[in-house]
C-alpha cells in the first residue's frame, strides 16, 4: 500500500472517527453531576454564611471598640481607665475572642 | 418545538435554582460534550471535565443570556476546563504517546485507524478541537469559533492546517 492518502478518504476516516452516534442519557452520569451540583450548593451556602458572620463580627468588635472610645471619654472614667492594670485588658481582650469563639458551632471549630 | 426551544424552558427553570431542570439538560447534553472532550482531551480526562464543565455552567446559569445555544455554551465550558487542566498540568508532557480517543468500535482498516489515533494526539489542541467539533459534531465554523474563542477565519485555516498534518502523517505511517 503506498500513495498519498486522498482528501476524500481523510473525511471517511475523520467522519467515522468522530461520528456521535445517539444513545440514551447516561444516567449514572447524570447522577454524578448532580451529586457534583448537590455538593457545589452547600460549599456555595457555607461559604456566604461564613462571610455574612464575619462581617456581623467586625461589625460588632468595631462597635465595642468605639464604645469603649466612647466611654473613655467620659470624666472620671479617663481616670479610671488610666489605672486598669495590663491583665484587665488582656483579660477583656480573650472575654471578647472566647465572645466569638463561643458564635461558631462546635464542628466549625475542628 | 425544537430541541434549542425546549431547552430555553429546561435553562430558564435551572437559572431559577430548579436542580431537576438541571438534570434534564445535563442528560440532553452530556452524551455530546463527553465525546467532544474526549476526542479533544483524552477518554481518560473527558468525565472529569465533563463533570466540571456541568458544575461550573450550574454556577454561571445567571449569566448565560441565551444568545448561543445551551449546547454550544456547554462546550466552551468544557474547552476552558481543557485548557486550564492543560495550563495545570503545564510540567507533563507536551504531546502523549498513548492516542487521546480510543476507538469504541472494531476499526473498518485497523492499520489506518491506529495511524488516525497517533495522528490525531500530535494535533495542536486547538487543531484537534476544531477538527471534533466541524468534521465529526457537525458544528458550524462559527460554532466552533464561540466554542474556541478563536476568529472565524482562524477555524477554516486551523483545519485545513490539521487535514494537511493527518494527512502528511497517515501518508508516513503508510510507507
Amino acid at each position: 500500500m503506498n500513495g498519498r492518502i486522498s482528501d476524500e478518504e481523510l473525511d471517511e476516516l475523520l467522519w467515522r472517527e468522530f461520528k456521535l452516534d445517539y444513545r440514551a442519557p447516561d444516567e449514572p452520569f447524570v447522577s454524578r453531576v448532580d451529586r457534583a451540583v448537590l455538593e457545589e450548593e452547600r460549599f456555595a451556602r457555607a461559604k456566604a454564611a461564613m462571610s455574612r458572620d464575619f462581617t456581623v463580627d467586625l461589625i460588632s468588635l468595631a462597635a465595642i471598640v468605639a464604645a469603649l472610645v466612647v466611654l473613655s471619654s467620659a470624666p472620671g472614667l479617663r481616670e479610671a481607665l488610666a489605672g486598669f492594670e495590663l491583665w484587665a485588658w488582656g483579660s477583656v481582650l480573650a472575654l471578647m475572642l472566647l465572645w466569638l469563639a463561643v458564635r461558631r458551632p462546635v464542628g466549625e471549630l475542628f | 418545538m425544537r430541541p434549542d426551544e425546549e431547552d430555553g424552558d429546561l435553562v430558564a427553570a435551572a437559572s431559577a435554582g430548579d436542580r431537576q431542570a438541571f438534570s434534564a439538560l445535563v442528560s440532553r447534553h452530556e452524551h455530546r460534550l463527553r465525546r467532544f472532550l474526549a476526542h479533544a482531551a483524552g477518554a481518560d480526562l473527558a468525565d472529569e471535565l465533563a463533570q466540571e464543565s456541568f458544575v461550573r455552567a450550574w454556577r454561571n446559569l445567571a449569566r448565560f443570556r441565551g444568545e448561543a445555544r445551551f449546547s454550544s455554551w456547554v462546550c466552551a465550558i468544557g474547552w476552558r476546563c481543557y485548557l486550564d487542566h492543560r495550563r495545570r498540568e503545564a510540567s507533563e508532557q507536551r504531546r502523549r504517546d498513548a492516542a487521546p480517543a480510543e476507538a469504541d468500535d472494531l476499526p473498518q482498516d485497523p492499520d489506518r485507524r491506529l495511524d488516525l489515533a497517533a495522528a490525531l494526539a500530535r494535533l495542536d489542541p486547538v487543531e484537534r478541537g476544531a477538527l471534533v467539533l466541524c468534521d465529526g459534531h457537525g458544528w458550524t465554523h462559527n460554532d466552533a469559533a464561540d466554542i474556541l474563542s478563536i476568529p472565524l477565519g482562524t477555524v477554516k485555516s486551523t483545519i485545513a492546517r490539521a487535514k494537511r498534518k493527518c494527512r502528511e502523517m497517515l501518508t508516513e505511517g503508510m510507507s
